[in-house]
């Protein structure tokens, strides 16, 4: 099964738009880079490009982007160029309207080996409209995953606070080893 | 797809009404593109102001960079000797 997190923030603005850019192009764990309407060889042009389509709609408050990650299950993402060939399918659903940044991390979790970053623009290039997380565009993605995985798909919404609470048991597990 | 409303700053709120005098000819004009665009009045005339100095829309840019992008990845997959190219369209590309 691929959970699918889709993480918002509001109060880190665009700096945490910018901050995310960069952690997407973590050397260390970052497979089959790619992206729509940016350049995904660049963290700070790519910066740049989404900020230019909010800026156009003068839409540069609020939530700047939607983060979604996307953890495949080890049965069924055996190997890295699957995972990178599925987070690539999955960019596919947001093409039509908005800017999006993708990545596949090569890196050990709990539940799966592998997982999809795509950062997703929340204003649309097309008409400056915002992307919506409500409960009917989030069924419609997990179809879309379940589809390109070939596998059941779930989303989990991801607050600030599972967000620390993630990190601190990283952190222990880590310092246990 | 589903859309968000865009929740705004106070200054982001339209507080400043302004009349404008157009010619019954402009008026019409504008009237029917904005129709056309799926927009009102107020957002149209707001829409040309704003982007006056800009002829390129997000859109076709973005159309532009995805072009670049597959021009990188070709040369990528099929020339990867080729690091000056590749190099040299990666800091062209969206710059």
């Amino acid at each position: 099964m691929a959970i699918i997190k889709v993480k918002k923030d509001f109060s880190g603005g665009l700096k945490y738009l910018k901050n995310v850019c960069g952690y997407i192009y973590d050397q260390n764990y970052a497979v089959g880079l790619g992206g729509n309407g940016v350049n995904p060889y660049h963290p700070d042009i790519c910066y740049e490009q989404m900020l230019a389509v909010k800026k156009y709609y003068a839409k540069t408050t609020t939530n700047p982007l939607i983060h979604v990650i996307i953890s495949y299950s080890i049965k069924e993402t055996p190997d890295i160029q699957t995972a990178v060939y599925y987070t690539r399918q999955i960019a596919e659903y947001f093409r039509k309207e908005y800017q999006t940044l993708y990545c596949t991390h090569n890196a050990d979790h709990e539940h799966s080996w592998f997982h999809g970053h795509i950062l997703v623009n929340s204003v649309s290039f097309m008409d400056g409209k915002m992307f919506s997380t409500g409960s009917e565009e989030m069924k419609r993605l997990e179809e879309w995953v379940e589809s390109v995985t070939q596998s059941d798909a779930h989303v989990e919404y991801w607050s600030k606070e599972k967000d620390k609470k993630y990190h601190e048991k990283k952190a222990r597990s880590q310092s246990n080893r | 797809m589903k859309h968000m409303k865009h929740q705004k700053e106070q200054f982001e709120k339209k507080e400043q009404p302004r009349s404008v005098r157009l010619s019954n000819a402009d008026y019409n004009d504008f009237q029917e593109t904005a129709k056309k665009e799926g927009k009102t009045f107020s957002a149209f005339l707001r829409d040309c102001a704003r982007h006056r100095n800009n002829s390129l829309e997000p859109g076709l840019v973005v159309h532009m960079q995805n072009v670049m992008n597959t021009a990188v990845e070709l040369i990528l997959r099929y020339e990867p000797q080729n690091t000056k190219a590749v190099e040299k369209l990666e800091k062209e590309v969206g710059s």
